[in-house]
């Protein structure tokens, strides 16, 4: 099993230790090409405008639609959630693959940006120090969507069957967990 | 964000608080030989890294300037723990490429677009350049009709050196 690390912009590189770590192979998407050779894709953290801009640029949007609808599982960390969200602040989203509504930087500039305990009983893992860049917030959720974790009462880690979305960075965190989790969706 | 032309400086500046890293080339010449030149400088030195033992590790620290943790932390990632972007004299798309095949992650430009013949182009191109700096065909299509880039100038002939100034 190859999972893919999207890799136009942002935190891509920053799975790879997690993943050798569970020693599973990946490889870095820019092309069309590219995704025949993938079985999951984890899309990055990072500006999700720019890596909107450049899916559309190369081609990526309909082929991934594509993929993720025949059943890849795939991970949007942050900007990465932005990208699968069916919608986005008001309009309609990039991939439209998840069923949840999100708005950007919905807790402000990169003052707000922090290191926060969570709990994810799924995982084991209390008091997770899950790192918030610049993060999206989750306002709403379709009934399919299955909440996972919550900050302040509000979905930061969420699954719709194989995909999958956190609005933290769980790779900027040593612990494999979340890379383990979605490895087993 | 902080300027270094070798490990040591890197390391002092991260030591200080820097949480990014640019290799400082020579601003504002189009020239990216000295950029090429503070990278491999730093490639270079964290290579020597590995081969040492803890003691030569801990008198390497002290010629740094730097707690001996840093270094450590330094070797065992084989590379400069924060984020390190390339600048001073980039000012093409194979500019960019050549950098982050040498294992920055990312580049700096400035007037190598601001003072290319068509900078929107150029920026868009070097933006280009760096998503796909592994793959020669792609490069050189983003290459072309950029018009002239900005005209670079010769490292020695330069009456004030950047890289040296700003202590």
């Amino acid at each position: 099993m190859v999972v893919g690390l999207l890799g136009l912009q942002g935190a891509f590189l920053d799975h790879r230790k997690h993943l050798d770590q569970l020693g599973c192979p990946h490889r870095i998407v820019r092309e069309r090409d590219d995704l025949a050779a993938i079985d999951r894709l984890i899309i990055p953290g990072g500006e999700s405008t720019v890596m909107a801009m450049y899916l559309k640029a190369f081609g990526l949007v309909a082929p991934l639609k594509q993929r993720i609808a025949a059943g890849m599982p795939v991970w949007g960390v942050c900007a990465g959630a932005i990208l699968l969200a069916q919608t986005v602040d008001t309009g309609p989203g990039i991939l439209g693959s998840l069923g949840v509504t999100v708005r950007r930087n919905a807790y402000g500039r990169q003052d707000a940006s922090d290191v926060h305990p969570l709990d994810v009983p799924i995982l084991d893992r209390p008091g997770f120090p899950a790192i918030f860049i610049r993060a999206p917030r989750i306002t709403a959720i379709q009934p399919t969507v299955v909440v996972l974790a919550t900050r302040d009462g509000e979905p930061v880690f969420v699954r719709q069957g194989c995909r999958m979305a956190t609005t933290f960075h769980p790779e900027l965190t040593a612990d494999p967990v979340f890379h383990d989790y979605f490895l087993r969706l | 964000m902080c300027g270094a032309r070798n490990l040591g400086e890197a390391l002092r500046r991260m030591d200080e608080g820097a949480s990014m890293i640019r290799t400082k080339g020579e601003a504002g010449t189009g020239n990216v030989v000295e950029a090429v030149r503070h990278m491999r400088a730093i490639t270079c030195e964290i290579d020597a890294l590995q081969s040492m033992d803890d003691a030569q590790l801990e008198a390497q620290a002290k010629a740094y300037r730097v707690p001996v943790e840093l270094v450590a932390e330094t070797r065992a990632a084989g590379r400069l723990p924060i984020v390190n972007f390339a600048a001073g004299g980039l000012a093409t798309p194979a500019d960019a490429a050549l950098m982050m095949q040498l294992g920055t992650d990312g580049v700096f430009v400035g007037s190598g677009i601001f003072k290319s013949q068509h900078p929107e182009r150029t920026a868009q191109a070097i933006v280009q350049a760096v998503i796909h700096f592994e793959q020669p065909d792609r490069l050189l299509e983003i290459s072309k009709n950029l018009g002239d880039p900005m005209p670079g100038q010769e490292i020695a002939s330069l009456e004030t050196r950047l890289a040296e100034r700003g202590w």
